[in-house]
């Protein structure tokens, strides 16, 4: 049975500080983030905890979890690779950059590979223009600048780490990223 | 009141309701789906898009309230424009399913595509695919490529049982209805979604296929579930019915009704007695009605009045109750006349269910009718009842040892019922009668509200309605009251209560939504 | 007046995301001054620098401020729109990674004005690194007493909080982001009512866009006159420019409103790469219509004389496309975007975005027919207006605008097919 663990509960509580008591709704989607962060993904045993604790109704929860594509209702591979193809990544090869690396793993976009490593899609635009073509990793960090070579060396990184480690590392600054 | 310019004609308008409802008064039609009186405005459909004077572009009608001075635009080539544009939308990805879809005759969709267009369909690109044949819950079907997405299913569930059971889930053309996975929509009015959805993607698995709509007919009735009587139209085909929908009443039912109720159609043609039976032996009705009324006269020589005792039912009409008080006092002579009903309660509910699964108590309390238990258990137990005259109350079925100990101990037994049971084929003589939708009469329900029934077919066989029955034994006992019809029984109703009925004539007169009677009037006269 | 750095400042200051930075690079004042003024008086200072909103729509910010009914006795909030989804547009981004405290001073401000306690960052989803920064310095301001209880002494109470979304375009709507906060689908409400009256939980709100708030600490420092001095006669004072595409030196540049396009392409932008030449623009996120290379090279960036040639100014994401890109192409990649962000909640949109794509996906791909591309400018027709929001315009203006500029290309892709047997 899902449960908050500890950590996932202080957050909660917090997040339910931020309103007034009458609009614990408005946690609804912080709630997701936090199972979604402590579960991996939404199944739907975890969003009717979700529900349950915000006092809401299983079909609204399910509603919003599945509204917004960064949630996930359906089970990823360990790591979840998202190449941004919207306009100024598709002029500046974001479509071909995708490509490679599906062509990689040997999936198509929006799969899975076989070994439950990686999930790959395509991500519309992710707000990184001028550092195309990029990508997001586990809905968290950007790995920008992409060249082939980066991206060899990104599966690499990644094939071997579980699933769950942040992902702030020191690699990706050196895949391009710009620090701030 | 606000005066509008409507098409270019100066109307007046009620206050407060929004461009739909105004329009409607002014007898023009404004197309919608999405938008209904009895739910929350959503205003997504946006087919009632209208052109009003000086407003930032068209305007939907549902969420416009009238103004004073407004100038509205519906027939414009404009607004003929945008409702074309909106229908070839809806029909884009719409399965062409009408040959096998129930809602063919009532769907929205078709009237709206005969009425604006557009009719020729110049997409080239695949219909968007979705899941069809979902069973949803115990009453209902989805197929979710029909569904036109106008959500009043979900604000449904969300404002009025507020049991939530429904979502869109999903975005853009992928967005679907459905439940919780592995969640049903199982809630007590589940049924109402079926008559909201303006096309056939909510279906009701009882009517399924079951009959074309075109074929039926339509009458106005009640529904006999429980008390409150919700309001309600038979479809019906060649004396069979085939569905209870809710009919619109503010003071009863809003526009919704329960799935009990809903279902309770299914008892009308249960069952039935359509003969008489005498002693356990089908016969005529004329054989049994002399062979009742020998006995009356016997009993009234042997025994007196008193040791006839009459008792009709909450189930009956207003104007059966009424014949079968002017039986009991004016032909029969005996006090003895109750109206006691033990048809056992069920849990009631904070939106439309009653505990009392009776139609028309309150007709009895306002008829002045005992209908206390005890007041007949009392009769029963002094022993001096020779004839026990029951009128669609099936004390036999439904009393308990005591009172089938007590019944046991009648002489005889007649029973005037619409139901061919063990009992009836006990009892020394059985007459059958027609149920709700056979007969005109009215029913006053839990709150007051007196509502007139539709007759929608003639009952089969021999039964006939309880209070011709009762006629008819009168004038065989030398009494004619001269119902012929409907008028007639409340000619004398209306003379007898000259200040219940307002402002109303006649039966017909009645109005549609019915008539609130005093609460004094039915808290027991 | 020369123009003056207002938003860059400290971009390129190292660790200007630290509180300590930003008070010595000047942060922090002009929230000092703006807590012993009137907040009357403060919302008649923004009206007066001209500043517009730079979310997209450029409403004036300080006559939005003036819708909140200052007598009602409902709570109101601040809303700070950081849902920056627009594609090529990325700046809000830049304030929040590099300047996250003139945010926060510019969040103090404007609640003070409007007279909220309680002011909401909704930051996109995406935005995670971004959002983390941003706790980071709310935390700094907190334990600094500039936000909590009793700011700097004033009696004025505020507290800030981020809220994460969760990928959805739409949230960028002001109504569907209001939804969203509200924990419910970011699907965009029936207007009227408005957020000034009935916003956050139906109570009086102001939305704004990042970079609006975080103009505002410089306004109240250095005066209106000061900004007002900088830009055209309708369109003040600086913006973000965002610049992306072909060119050699993609970025975020600040300029004046007003300085030719072809300027800043050329010399901010490092030119077009590859030494290729220019074929069109796209002048303020992907919504906007789509301007030639003659008309790019002759238009000012401000948001009347783009307007005039049938654009618009919009979020300041210029996209630049060079003359190798195939337009029908690019369209079909601009269509996917909407069609995948309808909230579909509508028919002419949710039905509409697909039905476009799908066309020009036929077209592009060889499929296409004549019939298809004159029913596109009908289906766009049938879409605009007839919405609940402007999703449906974003797709159907620049469809239209791709479609009059380049539609030999769009011909050529149809012949082709009928050249197949």
């Amino acid at each position: 049975m899902f449960a908050f663990n500890e950590d996932s509960e202080r957050r909660f509580q917090d997040v339910l500080s931020h309103f007034p008591p009458e609009q614990r709704r408005a946690a609804t989607l912080p709630t997701l983030w936090i199972a979604q962060e402590q579960h991996g993904w939404l199944p739907p045993e975890v969003l009717e905890y979700c529900a349950n604790r915000l006092g809401e109704t299983p079909a609204h929860v399910y509603g919003v979890a599945t509204f917004y594509t960064m949630y996930l209702t359906e089970k990823p591979g360990n790591h979840l690779l998202e190449v941004c193809t919207s306009v100024s990544c598709c002029l500046t090869g974001g479509r071909e950059t995708l490509r490679y690396m599906c062509d990689k793993l040997g999936i198509e976009p929006g799969e899975t590979t076989p070994d439950g490593k990686f999930t790959v899609r395509a991500a519309e635009c992710l707000g990184s223009c001028d550092t195309s073509p990029m990508m997001q990793v586990d809905n968290d960090v950007f790995v920008e600048n992409l060249t082939p070579e980066r991206v060899d060396a990104l599966l690499t990184e990644l094939a071997d780490r579980p699933w769950g480690t942040r992902t702030e590392q020191a690699s990706f600054t050196a895949a391009g990223n710009r620090r701030f | 009141m606000a005066t509008i310019t409507l098409n270019g004609q100066q109307v007046e308008v009620p206050d407060g309701l929004n461009l739909i409802q105004a329009a409607e008064t002014a007898g023009v039609t404004i197309p919608h789906y999405c938008y209904h009186p009895g739910l929350p405005v959503d205003g997504n459909c946006r087919m009632c898009l209208v052109e009003i004077e000086g407003a930032r572009g068209p305007q939907i009608s549902c969420n416009t309230p009238v103004k004073d001075g407004m100038v509205v635009k519906t027939d414009t080539p404009a607004v003929e424009k945008m409702r074309k544009g909106v229908q070839e939308f809806l029909l884009l990805n719409h399965p062409i399913d009408c040959p096998i879809c129930d809602q063919a005759g009532e769907c929205r969709l078709q009237d709206y595509y005969m009425e604006y267009g557009q009719y020729q369909n110049r997409s080239m690109v695949p219909k968007v695919e979705k899941d069809k044949v979902v069973d949803l819950g115990p009453l209902v079907v989805l197929d979710q490529e029909r569904c036109i997405l106008c959500s009043r299913c979900v604000r449904f569930c969300e404002s009025v049982t507020k049991t939530g059971e429904l979502v869109i889930s999903n975005r853009g053309d992928r967005s679907r209805i459905q439940a919780f996975p592995g969640k049903q929509l199982d809630n007590a009015y589940s049924g109402n979604v079926v008559d909201l959805c303006p096309v056939g993607a909510l279906t009701s698995k009882d009517f399924r296929f079951k009959q074309r709509v075109w074929f039926l007919e339509t009458a106005k009735s009640v529904c006999t579930g429980c008390s409150n009587g919700c309001a309600i139209t038979v479809d019906f085909r060649e004396g069979q019915p085939y569905r209870y929908k809710p009919r619109h009443n503010p003071q009863v039912n809003d526009y919704w009704m329960c799935d009990a109720g809903r279902l309770s159609y299914k008892q009308l043609n249960e069952n039935r007695l359509y003969t008489a039976i005498l002693g356990g032996e089908d016969t005529t009705i004329g054989k049994a009605l002399d062979a009742l009324v020998a006995r009356i006269r016997n009993v009234v020589a042997s025994h007196g009045p008193e040791a006839i005792a009459l008792v009709g039912s909450a189930h009956s009409t207003l104007e059966t109750q009424f014949v079968l008080r002017r039986l009991a006092q004016e032909v029969l002579k005996t006090s003895k006349v109750s109206g006691a009903t033990l048809t056992p309660d069920w849990e009631g509910d904070d939106l439309l269910k009653k505990a009392d699964r009776t139609p028309n108590r309150n007709g009895l309390r306002f008829l002045g009718i005992d209908h206390d238990p005890a007041t007949l258990r009392s009769w029963l137990e002094a022993g001096q009842v020779q004839l026990l005259i029951l009128v669609d109350n099936e004390l036999g079925l439904e009393g308990d040892d005591t009172w089938q100990a007590l019944l046991a101990q009648v002489p005889a037994v007649a029973l005037l019922t619409r139901t061919r049971s063990g009992w009836a084929e006990q009892v020394a003589c059985a007459l059958p009668i027609a149920n709700h939708v056979e007969q005109f009469g009215s029913f006053v329900q839990a709150k007051g509200v007196l509502q007139k029934l539709g007759k929608a077919y003639d009952p089969e066989g021999d039964s006939a309605p309880a209070l011709d029955i009762l006629q008819a034994i009168a004038r065989a006992l030398g009494t004619d009251f001269g119902y012929d019809d409907i008028e007639a029984v409340w000619t004398d109703l209306l003379k007898a209560y000259p200040e219940s009925f307002p402002g109303i004539d006649s039966f017909y007169g009645i109005p549609e939504h019915g008539v609130a009677l005093e609460l004094a009037a039915v808290a027991g006269k | 007046m020369a123009f003056t750095p207002v938003l860059s400042i400290r971009f390129d200051v190292p660790g200007a995301s630290r509180l300590e930075v930003y008070e010595a690079h000047g942060g922090y004042q002009a929230v000092r001054k703006a807590l012993g003024m009137e907040p009357a008086a403060l919302i008649e200072e923004v009206k007066q620098s001209g500043l517009r909103g730079r979310g997209g729509a450029g409403f004036p910010t300080g006559l939005k401020w003036s819708f909140i009914p200052k007598d009602s006795p409902k709570p109101k909030y601040l809303v700070v729109n950081a849902d920056e989804s627009e594609p090529g547009t990325f700046k809000d981004r830049k304030i929040m990674e590099r300047d996250p405290h003139a945010l926060i001073e510019g969040c103090i401000i404007s609640a003070f004005a409007i007279g909220a306690h309680k002011a909401y960052i909704y930051i996109r989803g995406e935005f995670n690194q971004q959002r983390l920064n941003v706790d980071d310095a709310i935390r700094e301001a907190y334990a600094r007493g500039y936000l909590g209880k009793n700011i700097l002494g004033s009696g004025f109470d505020l507290d800030l909080y981020t809220h994460r979304g969760a990928g959805a375009y739409i949230c960028g709507e002001e109504t569907g982001l209001l939804e969203s906060l509200e924990g419910k689908k970011g699907q965009p409400r029936l207007k009227p009512p408005f957020p000034a009256t009935h916003g956050l939980f139906q109570c009086p709100t102001v939305v704004n866009n990042v970079e609006t708030i975080a103009t505002v600490p410089w306004i109240v420092q250095h005066g209106a006159a000061a900004y007002a001095a900088m830009g055209t006669e309708k369109a003040k004072g600086t913006r973000l420019m965002c610049v992306s595409g072909h060119v050699n030196k993609p970025g975020v540049y600040e300029i004046e409103m007003g300085i030719p396009m072809k300027q800043f392409i050329e010399e901010h932008a490092g030119g077009i790469r590859m030494g290729r030449k220019l074929k069109a623009v796209i002048p303020g996120g992907s919504s906007c219509p789509i301007l030639t290379a003659d008309q790019a090279e002759s238009v000012t960036m401000d948001p009347e004389a783009i307007a005039a040639l049938g654009s618009m100014a919009g979020s300041g994401g210029m996209i630049v496309i060079d003359d190798q890109t195939d337009m029908v192409d690019l369209l079909e990649d601009l269509l996917h975007f909407y069609q995948h962000e309808s909230c579909g909640q509508c028919t002419p949109c949710r039905e509409g975005t697909d039905w476009l794509y799908k066309i020009i996906q036929r077209i592009n791909a060889g499929k296409g027919t004549t019939e298809e591309l004159d029913a596109v400018l009908d289906i766009a027709d049938n879409m605009e207006g007839k919405t609940i929001c402007a999703l449906a315009a974003a797709a159907t203006m620049p469809t239209r605008s791709y479609i009059k500029a380049y539609r030999h290309e769009f011909e050529a892709k149809i012949k082709r097919e009928r050249m197949t047997v």
